[in-house]
């Protein structure tokens, strides 16, 4: 109850026309950043912080807060149009949306994805609204051994994420730890690979990366292939609307995203990214037609969307309740709190109750404001991505250059991300998918970061990785996966020979 | 025409008189003047060099930039200010980790801290708090000190990266008091103090200004801060060096120019920048972040910069034993 007379408070904070004029703001730049592949929220925050200087620190919080979980919405857009993502988190939306697209149901899969996007949004701020000091106590409980643990059950997990034959997705998997190997390490502080090149001490950005391998590798591509435009006609809201069966495949999958995705988002250093392909391997690994994932599933755009989004609401948790920031985009959005004089830190809350429920309350505003610029505006988006490819991928090219850029402001990053075009567009020459290496890019260093901190930490001693209970729980739910994937085709090679 | 050339003479002309140095006038085109931060925007050392810039657009009409070149613990933008014309128009806001330890720790670094730049002044200090976990019923570092004897090579101390300033601070101490403690590196300071609040270590060192929070709520309990004097925001906690006679190892911010760079404009700016950080209103600011106010002459921060690059070279040597 008392929650929720802090909300009505909260509203009464987020109504004021200052705010609510900033919320727009922010989410419609998080869209249009979240559109234009490259760019990211992070580019875009640093490059809005000085403006928080002049705002009020309630006012500035919602504004980049808007631009960050807008940032979600709007990224779906390119990779179900192009099949270019517009934000690293909605590679994985390209699987299945792009298939859709082809299909001419892309006015359904925009649709979906908004619709998906807002339930994971709205649990997550429920979630954050109720659950906020139970969740930040298991962020705060969570110690190396707990990372590896949850971890590796999302790497064993997501291993069956293509369609190609399994040993293919392994040699991605290999090929992403590898090149996430590269850089200095951070147990030991030696360099790896880097041949004393210093753009490469810190390893490769995931930006340039996920651009490179999903976006450049698929402008190289299209310049061989005259094909098909799947975006030729405006989107009518009635393209948009979903068949019944779309709407019961839907369901299940948006919630369980829901629950992925803001779990994992309350967990400093996690993020969307990783949510979101969680969420699709857990929809594949359940689901009864795996082999329909990759062709156009509704499943496999329902649950990363919803996962993306609401991590990117429970990522506040951690941030605001204990003063931890999860990311480098929240450490800018904490900074903008030190810049205005209030200090993070766990009695964030408590002294300043207005700024915290303020900004819930614009997240329910800004997550409206979404769905109305998602749906009946969805055309304003479109349009900018419906230029003709030949103007429009030389100006994707240029904009990519200039999102990797602005992350470090290192011309480096902008070869580094058209060799990654390259490399993307020879594996899909060879038949290789681009998904696995940055699976194994992502979690590979913090799968042995974390892992080598606890045995730092408890002597070498394997055992205590069982011994504590989340990580013990984590790692025997990971070993029951694992058995349950080697024994299934084995047991199902029985049952059909013995028909 | 006449009347605004008139104008403007007598301004330089009173600027003279007036001892402001006429060599502003002529040091400074009205391009912008760029300060280049190795780190990232919204950080401790990223909210002075703002702080600094705008007075010094404010007070003196040439527009100050802050650009954050980022990247590899600061190397890249270091290296920019390197590339960039000897013309006074590019600047660097050097930090202990970029231009006190990493000469030390990096191997093939593509410039030489000390022939390739300048110091102009050591304008601020941020004090690093040791802090421990509450459970564990210390306040001191004499008891820290005690306890590790007691149990030499169990304590854990976690650190914002191996050859972080956090990092060698500590070894430092261990040094300095014949203790034997794990290293833990994590991602960040704000990982290694995660890691305090959740038990998986023992010891964390940490810039104070992003502590404030965390030790009012007593999720982690400040011992000690590593400048040589008390921080004025926590008068009552004590400095490593009232244990430790003469021990310092604060995260400092010195303005480097690119060696070559005209004379008048070195000293020039090296006074600007002392006049910008006593401002009395960037003076408070800077206070509120808890950072401590130096504003070092251009030869006492020569001085002091040589120094530095000793000490940080001995802490790399003692790290890497």
């Amino acid at each position: 109850m008392e929650t929720l007379a802090n909300l009505a408070a909260g509203f009464g904070v987020a109504f004021s026309l200052q705010n609510l004029i900033y919320c727009f703001a922010g989410v419609t730049l998080g869209t249009l950043i979240g559109v234009l592949p490259g760019i990211g929220s992070l580019a875009a925050v640093s490059m809005l912080l000085p403006v928080t200087y002049y705002l009020e620190p309630t006012t500035a919080l919602v504004m980049l807060a808007g631009v960050f979980y807008g940032a979600e919405y709007g990224g779906s857009i390119a990779s179900i149009l192009l099949n270019l993502p517009g934000t690293a988190s909605a590679a994985v939306t390209c699987l299945d949306g792009h298939p859709m697209a082809k299909k001419g149901r892309a006015g359904v899969a925009l649709f979906v994805t908004t619709i998906a996007s807002f339930v994971g949004a709205a649990v997550g701020i429920i979630i954050l609204s109720f659950f906020s000091p139970v969740l930040a106590s298991v962020a705060n409980n969570f110690t190396s051994a707990e990372y590896f643990a949850v971890i590796l059950l999302g790497l064993v997990g997501a291993a069956t994420i293509t369609n190609s034959a399994p040993m293919r997705g392994l040699i991605m998997v290999a090929f992403g730890l590898l090149l996430g190997a590269i850089g200095t390490d951070v147990n030991s502080g030696q360099q790896r690979f880097t041949h004393g090149v210093p753009s490469l001490f810190d390893g490769f950005n995931i930006v340039v990366v996920a651009m490179g391998l999903f976006g450049v590798s698929e402008i190289i591509q299209s310049i061989r292939v005259t094909r098909q435009r799947t975006s030729e006609q405006p989107i009518t809201l009635r393209s948009m609307i979903p068949t019944r069966q779309d709407m019961r495949e839907f369901t299940a999958p948006a919630l369980r995203g829901s629950a992925i995705g803001s779990f994992i988002g309350a967990l400093p250093g996690a993020g969307q990214t990783i949510a979101a392909f969680m969420s699709y391997a857990m929809e594949k690994r359940i689901s009864k037609r795996p082999e329909k994932f990759g062709t156009g599933a509704i499943e496999g755009i329902t649950a990363p969307e919803s996962a993306n989004n609401a991590a990117s609401i429970t990522a506040f948790i951690p941030t605001l309740t204990l003063g931890i920031p999860g990311s480098a985009t929240m450490a800018l959005i904490l900074g903008a709190l030190l810049i205005n004089g209030i200090t993070p830190g766990p009695n964030l809350i408590p002294q300043n109750p207005e700024l915290f429920w303020g900004l819930v309350a614009s997240f329910w505003i800004g997550n409206v404001l979404l769905c109305i610029l998602n749906i009946p505006l969805i055309n304003i988006w479109v349009r900018i991505i419906q230029v003709p490819y030949g103007y429009l991928y030389p100006a994707i090219i240029v904009l990519v250059c200039i999102g990797v850029f602005s992350v470090n402001l290192n011309i480096l990053d902008v070869v580094f991300v058209m060799a990654f075009g390259v490399v993307g567009y020879l594996l899909k020459v060879y038949g290789f998918e681009p998904a696995p290496v940055l699976l194994g890019f992502v979690l590979g260093p913090m799968l042995e970061e974390n892992l080598r901190r606890a045995l730092l930490v408890n002597r070498g001693n394997f055992m205590a990785l069982m011994e504590r209970p989340i990580s013990g729980t984590f790692l025997v739910i990971t070993a029951i996966l694992l058995v349950w994937a080697l024994a299934s085709p084995i047991l199902r090679a029985r049952r059909s020979r013995a028909s | 025409m006449i009347n605004r050339r008139n104008l403007m003479l007598s301004t330089v002309a009173i600027a003279t008189l007036g001892g402001i140095g006429s060599a502003q006038a002529q040091a400074w085109t009205t391009q912008p003047v760029m300060l280049i931060n190795p780190f990232g925007a919204g950080s401790a050392v990223d909210v002075v060099a703002r702080l600094i810039a705008d007075d010094m657009t404010a007070r003196l009409g040439t527009p100050f930039r802050v650009e954050n070149r980022t990247g590899a613990s600061g190397v890249i933008g270091t290296e920019s200010v390197v590339q960039a014309p000897a013309d006074g128009q590019t600047f660097l806001v050097g930090s202990s980790g970029s231009m006190g330890i990493n000469p030390s720790l990096l191997p093939d670094l593509p410039y030489d801290a000390r022939e390739d730049f300048i110091p102009l002044t050591h304008v601020v200090s941020f004090p690093q708090a040791v802090c421990v976990r509450p459970d564990m019923n210390i306040t001191t570092l004499e008891e820290l000190i005690a306890m590790a004897k007691e149990k030499p090579g169990e304590l854990r101390f976690g650190s914002s990266g191996e050859g972080s300033t956090a990092h060698l601070a500590m070894e430092l101490i261990m040094a300095d008091s014949g203790l034997d403690m794990i290293h833990v590196p994590y991602r960040g300071g704000s990982a290694a103090i995660q890691a305090l609040i959740a038990g998986e270590i023992d010891v964390a060192t940490e810039g104070l200004p992003s502590l404030p929070g965390q030790i009012e709520a007593r999720t982690v309990i400040p011992i000690a801060v590593t400048s040589p004097d008390r921080s004025p925001n926590y008068p009552d906690l004590r400095a490593v060096s009232e244990t430790i006679p003469g021990f310092d190892a604060a995260a400092w911010i010195i303005f480097f120019a690119r060696a070559g760079t005209d004379d008048a404009i070195v000293q020039t700016m090296s006074q600007e920048l002392v006049t910008s950080v006593n401002q009395p209103e960037v003076a408070a600011r800077l206070a509120e972040i808890g950072a401590v106010i130096f504003g070092r002459s251009q030869e006492e921060t020569a001085a002091f910069h040589r120094s530095e690059l000793e000490k940080w070279a001995r802490a790399v040597e003692l790290a890497q034993r």
